[in-house]
């Protein structure tokens, strides 16, 4: 199951704050508002694929954005197309000040492509967000987690080609890893809501052999049993630690291992799918309920937070730091 | 070439002829220059040539592309010959037929494959607006225009002129528009549209074949790489991203500029892209521009200068994405990128730590991420030249980060790596004192203070002797780790004389007697000069309040164990006075009876002891004394002065 790398059988991970110990939840209650709701109802039932983003450089709320989608058009209209007459048409936004705590930023890039026959189709949509508690950095934009849908994988590539030379960052795909997915999974257990129809409660596990792509294995399991589970295993509700995580998915695994006769321990988590939210390792995410949401944004983007910030700090990160 | 000749000598005769030359009667001699045009490419003086016969003699438009097919040159195409060409056309150009077409196809080759000057072509740049309005044309005249325009050339009459003509397709003009608007944005206020350009340029496969030939040709002639090749002159070397699409293997980006905005209101500033040699640097620093990407400037020393020299903005950008770089290539592994280029990738960042002199505080995070999983093998010379510049806060932070790890490697790995990695320390050390004990500048971003340094070299000096100890116990034959740690201790000695510390550090027990023992008179000689060095010191001592670790006892017991095991032949009868056979009995060694002798080092040593041997007699001593003299310098005087400082004592 420690298939993260940063775990080693020397001792331990010299950096501790790679290894979150505990993870706060906020309660909506407290600090919820309608914006909060109106910004997270875009993302609602749509499929969105992750990436992860280094801090832009270069953008700047000043400058007028007629630049960046002039600039980011005549790039795409570089993209080795057909010899169809097509024009792009681009836009950016930039969304100051929202979020749970009204810090955040939202920049969303949309670009649409008009050919000869006027139809207009939306080739791109993408959200560069940070989803924290604190303000990282005032002098550029610290904006870890792109959220975006985009038509092809070569679309997708020579767009974040553009990005990369008009903003100076690195955009990669954002891997989750094992350790991730047992925490969010004890998350969507502590958060998330039921399903319309009794009978479509249910929480489907897919698991991958490491050693080959061909099989998968799923593990069908009752959301109202895993909740029973962690409700004895958790000791506050407030906080979920790492080791009753691992707990909840660990016994879930032996209590299958043991009765179906299979080694599970060569096996990775590739998808974890709720009756109101899905996600996948490769970072592929659909939600369907604003807190939920909320939450696990929350949680992605402490994940890249702490890379970012720790650069300026010393290494000893207080590995509960929340940002 | 003789049929060549013949059909040159032809062709002259059809230029001076007063008649119509159809293209049957031509044919023949056309169909030998096509063929030597496809082959070899014609020379200056048949282009000449053909220029003269389309002046003269084309008037038709079969004939006019059948002479352009053979136009294929050897290397550059001459001025002359592209201004005959596009007079013809300028005599054609209400008549456009498919030999007009061929032509502009012809003359935008040439542009396209740099085979010749733009100046001729930039005479005819109104022609080619005209032949915009033509259906044929007008996507190869749109491409000339775009390509030909200069910011001079546009204002807003022409622009009003120009959107008002409606003879033209609307993609053209969007084309053209969308250009002008690049260059001055004040003349063209309306929404254009942005269209794709390489759909206007269709040159015919043949041109494309042939010119293409000719631009090799070009490439590998040597005598055309002064001129036309800058590539060659250049001392440094940067990477201009290829027109086609790649994949990513080079991680480190290629240097691109991107524009935001009309070129002609930016600064005059110069692409670094110009800069070939240190001279021009110097001239021009002030002016350049910064690469979209400020990881790229990485591959060169003057992208290191400009990084190093440059101002908060540029650091902290280039921080931040070297550092998401190096996680993504180096530890996560999202990106597959061949082992070659990552150690390419390391190696340059190495290269600029040691050029700013200074160790990155985002460096050493790398390093302390990836030593966790570190396997001992990979980027092993490239760590090793990373290490000696991480910084620290603190020493606990030091060895939890770093030490630790690399004990385990260490006590894991075969000697080589157990050498890199003392030495890699030795420098680590050596970089701490320099930076304590001399107020050194630093030109990047401020890396964290120490707070006491001192106490952190000491116990850095104590862990390096650890480990060496360890080593040594682990190898006690290796002939290659005894002179890893006698090199460190000279240099560690050599160091803190000239910074001027009042600590010197002390050889461990093990190396000593390993020295000893080892039966090679180099180690000897060695310690035997580490010795006198130490005894140097301690004489300094009351003077310089030098301290030496251990004590000076411990250096008197190792000089009393050396001038007995060597000289006197005393071993076991003075071992109180010294360190290794302290509270052993003789009975120890019991077969043997005579322990002194036994363990007479001189005679032990392979090549010493055949001068040993002859040394009974008064003669002979003197002799040996001689041959030693020469032969170990270090030990004569090691001898000499322990046998002088005990005559006195």
């Amino acid at each position: 199951m420690d298939a993260d790398r940063l775990t080693t059988s020397r001792g331990g991970s010299a950096l501790k704050g790679s290894r979150r110990k505990s993870l706060r939840m906020t309660h909506w209650t407290d600090g919820f508002n309608e914006s909060l709701q109106d910004t997270l109802e875009m993302f609602i039932n749509r499929g969105w694929e992750l990436f992860q983003c280094s801090p832009l450089f270069g953008y700047s709320t000043q400058v007028n954005p007629s630049k960046y989608t002039l600039t980011l058009r005549n790039h795409c209209a570089q993209m080795d197309e057909e010899d169809e007459d097509v024009e792009y048409k681009v836009q950016f936004n930039c969304m100051d000040k929202v979020g749970y705590r009204g810090i955040d930023t939202i920049i969303k890039v949309e670009v649409r492509k008009v050919n000869e026959e006027e139809e207009d189709i939306q080739i791109y949509l993408g959200y560069f967000m940070s989803w924290g508690t604190r303000k990282l950095s005032s002098e550029f934009y610290v904006v870890p987690l792109l959220l975006f849908r985009a038509k092809t994988a070569k679309i997708r590539n020579h767009i974040h080609t553009g990005f990369r030379k008009m903003f100076d960052c690195i955009i990669e795909p954002y891997f989750l890893g094992d350790i991730q997915l047992i925490w969010l999974n004890s998350l969507f257990v502590s958060v998330s809501k039921d399903a319309r129809d009794e009978r479509s409660n249910v929480v489907r596990f897919t698991l991958l052999p490491t050693w080959t792509n061909q099989d998968k294995l799923e593990l069908f399991v009752s959301l109202s049993d895993l909740r029973k589970v962690w409700a004895r295993i958790r000791s506050t509700n407030d906080t979920i630690f790492y080791e009753e995580s691992r707990r909840l998915y660990g016994g879930l695994i032996r209590s299958i291992s043991e009765k179906l006769g299979i080694n599970l321990s060569g096996f990775r988590i590739y998808e974890i799918k709720y009756p109101d939210v899905t996600i996948k390792s490769s970072g592929k995410l659909a939600c369907r309920n604003v807190e939920t949401l909320h939450e696990l944004l929350t949680f992605l983007f402490n994940e890249k937070a702490r890379a970012i910030y720790a650069l300026d700090g010393s290494f000893w990160e207080d590995s509960d730091e929340e940002f | 070439m003789g049929d060549l000749n013949e059909a040159a000598v032809s062709l002259r005769q059809f230029c001076r002829q007063t008649e119509r030359v159809t293209v049957k009667m031509a044919s023949s001699s056309l169909a030998i220059l096509q063929s030597e045009a496809k082959v070899n490419g014609l020379t200056e003086e048949l282009l000449n040539l053909c220029s003269s016969f389309i002046a003269a003699k084309c008037h038709s438009s079969s004939l006019m592309q059948t002479i352009l097919k053979c136009m294929i040159p050897k290397y550059t195409v001459p001025d002359d010959v592209v201004r005959c060409v596009l007079k013809w056309v300028h005599r054609n150009v209400r008549n456009v037929n498919l030999a007009v077409l061929c032509a502009l196809q012809w003359v935008a080759g040439l542009i396209e494959f740099g085979l010749a000057d733009e100046k001729p072509v930039n005479e005819y740049y109104y022609m080619f607006h005209l032949l915009m309005e033509w259906p044929r044309t007008e996507n190869i005249a749109c491409w000339l225009v775009v390509r030909l325009t200069k910011p001079d050339d546009i204002d807003r009459n022409m622009v009003l002129k120009f959107t008002s003509n409606v003879k033209a397709k609307k993609s053209v003009r969007d084309i053209v528009l969308w250009c002008y608007k690049t260059y001055k944005p004040e003349c063209v206020p309306e929404a254009i549209a942005a269209r794709s350009i390489k759909s206007t340029l269709k040159l015919s496969a043949y041109f494309k074949y042939y010119f293409g030939m000719s631009h090799q040709r070009i490439a590998n002639n040597e005598s055309f790489k002064v001129t036309h090749d800058r590539q060659n002159q250049l001392d440094f070397i940067w990477k201009v991203p290829e027109r086609k699409k790649r994949r990513i293997e080079n991680p480190i980006p290629e240097v691109e500029y991107i524009n935001f905005g009309s070129k002609l209101y930016q600064e005059k500033k110069v692409s670094i892209l110009q800069i070939n040699s240190w001279k021009m640097f110097a001239t021009l620093a002030l002016q350049i521009d910064i690469p979209c990407n400020a990881v790229s400037l990485v591959q060169n020393p003057i992208g290191h200068h400009v990084l190093a020299c440059g101002d908060e903005n540029l650091q902290t950008r280039f921080s931040y994405t070297l550092l998401n770089l190096l996680q993504n290539v180096v530890i996560d592994r999202l990106v597959k990128v061949s082992m070659e280029n990552q150690e390419h990738l390391l190696e340059k960042v190495c290269e600029f730590q040691e050029y700013s002199q200074q160790g990155i505080p985002f460096m050493s995070k790398f390093v302390a991420t990836y030593l966790v999983f570190w396997d001992g093998l990979t980027f092993l010379s490239q760590l090793m030249r990373l290490l000696p510049w991480i910084t620290f806060s603190s020493f606990g932070e030091l060895k939890s980060l770093f030490l630790v790890h690399l004990y385990y490697v260490y006590i894991s790995s075969n000697t080589m790596v157990k050498c890199s990695i003392l030495r890699a320390l030795l420098q680590l050390a050596e970089n701490l004192i320099l930076k304590s004990y001399s107020v050194v500048e630093s030109l990047f971003r401020h890396p964290p203070l120490l707070d006491n340094a001192e106490d952190i070299l000491n116990e850095l000096i104590k862990y390096i002797q650890s480990l060496c100890v360890l080593g040594l116990n682990f190898e006690p034959g290796s002939a290659v780790l005894i002179h890893e740690v006698l090199r460190l201790y000279e240099i560690l000695l050599d160091v803190e004389e000239r910074a001027g510390l009042n600590v010197r550090s002390v050889l461990p027990p093990a190396a000593v007697y390993f020295s000893l023992f080892s039966r090679n008179y180099g180690n000897i000689e060695r310690v035997c000069g580490l010795l006198l060095k130490y005894d140097a010191s301690i004489g300094i001592q009351r003077s310089l309040q030098i301290q030496v670790p251990g004590g000076a006892k411990l250096v008197k017991k190792y000089s009393c164990d050396y001038i007995n095991f060597l000289w006197r032949m005393q071993a076991m009868s003075e071992s109180k006075k010294g360190f290794i056979f302290k509270g052993v009995e003789p009975d120890a060694f019991a077969p043997v009876e005579n322990v002194d002798k036994a363990f007479n080092v001189m005679e032990c040593i392979p090549l010493i002891s055949v001068y040993r041997k002859h040394g009974d007699t008064e003669e002979g001593l003197k002799n040996f004394i001689r041959e030693l003299r020469t032969l170990a310098p270090n030990i004569f005087n090691f001898i000499k002065h322990n046998l002088h400082n005990t005559v006195q004592s």
